[in-house]
């Protein structure tokens, strides 16, 4: 008689979730505000926020997304810088569909262990889902800020934030295949 | 409701966040903020007195700047950070320092100020964060939870006197709870 032995994909074991996210509870994003996410208004139409974010195993982005509030009109951009600021991928520009989580399938991207800037770009000031602790303690958590980055720059000038948002930037993950 | 940030799955360590302090992962202090309040603006409790805040590294890293988050008054009082290690005397809490910032003027309300230091490498462990202020008339962005859950930080002070952080510690045990956002980067920029 054989033993059924449970398999898990390794984003079970590791990261203990199927996404990882800017709000995630061990996140920056998440040390200073213990708030629950809703909508905030973009910063400035063409503005990028870069947040710091970590992968704890090798995985597979396959999807992004970030929440729109109710507020019609405007594109987003959403992707992944490595810490030195250079893009490894991004959406291109999005249209933002109100009051919905809004994905994009994009091209499978291997992600390795380590710290990353998540990015979301914006070209209105359309509402997207976020925390909005006080500028300072987003700047203490390591947030950057870019003007005049939509969409996505291949390499962002990275410049600590004076912004009171961190947004709700998600990544869905899968596991590679071993 | 988020789970404090304080636990590190066994099958891979995570590396230190960019900018390391009581409030990151290494930190344990974002508890008081699940319990309490989010940290805010205000002056420095006593003239010369040190607190000092435990922080495990996992991993090695390399402190480039110590900083810390001022509140809405500055240029009044000098402000120092250090870093110390654990246990040395044998005694719980802070032992002697492994490095320590410059003694500088606060300046830059409502954001990070920075002390760049020399690169330093550190391995993993226990460590615990300093820091110093000369006044009270100096604000910081602080988190002051109920005695209780400042106690589960595990924080401690000392009266360190006009000249700063010590080279080793005397720590006591805190009475009321103090958690100022503070800390060094592991990236030298930005």
């Amino acid at each position: 008689m054989s033993h059924y032995v449970q398999g898990y994909p390794v984003e079970v074991i590791a990261n203990r979730q199927f996404t990882v996210s800017t709000m995630n509870s061990n996140m920056p994003g998440r040390s200073a505000n213990n708030s629950t996410p809703a909508s905030q208004a973009w910063l400035a139409a063409n503005e990028a926020i870069y947040v710091p974010i970590f992968f704890t195993d090798p995985c597979i982005v396959y999807r992004v997304g970030v929440g729109a509030g109710g507020t019609a009109g405007g594109n987003f951009d959403i992707g992944l810088y490595d810490m030195a600021g250079t893009k490894l991928q991004s959406t291109g520009t999005q249209v933002r569909t109100l009051s919905a989580f809004n994905q994009v399938d994009w091209t499978d991207l291997t992600v390795f262990p380590g710290w990353y800037y998540a990015a979301l770009s914006a070209d209105s000031t359309a509402n997207y889902s976020g925390v909005a602790p006080a500028a300072g303690l987003c700047e203490a958590a390591g947030v950057c800020k870019q003007a005049t980055a939509f969409t996505l720059p291949a390499t962002a000038t990275l410049t600590r934030t004076d912004r009171a948002l961190i947004p709700g930037i998600v990544f869905t993950v899968r596991s590679i295949a071993v | 409701m988020p789970t404090p940030g304080a636990y590190s799955p066994a099958i891979r360590q995570r590396p230190c966040s960019p900018f390391v302090g009581t409030f990151s992962y290494e930190g344990y202090h974002s508890e008081p903020i699940h319990n309490a309040t989010a940290p805010a603006s205000a002056a420095y409790p006593t003239t010369n007195q040190a607190y000092y805040h435990p922080i495990v590294i996992p991993k090695f890293t390399v402190i480039y700047r110590f900083f810390w988050l001022n509140g809405a008054t500055v240029g009044t009082n000098n402000i120092q950070v250090g870093i110390y290690n654990d246990n040395d005397a044998g005694t719980d809490g802070p032992g002697n320092a492994v490095l320590r910032g410059t003694s500088t003027l606060s300046a830059g309300a409502n954001i990070c100020q920075f002390d760049n230091v020399t690169d330093t490498a550190i391995g993993p462990g226990l460590y615990w964060l300093g820091i110093w202020c000369s006044g009270t008339t100096a604000t910081l962005f602080r988190s002051t939870p109920n005695n209780l859950h400042g106690k589960m930080t595990g924080a401690y002070t000392e009266a360190a006197g006009a000249g700063g952080l010590p080279a080793t510690a005397t720590p006591a045990q805190l009475g009321t709870p103090y958690i100022p956002v503070y800390g060094f980067t592991t990236i030298s920029a930005p």
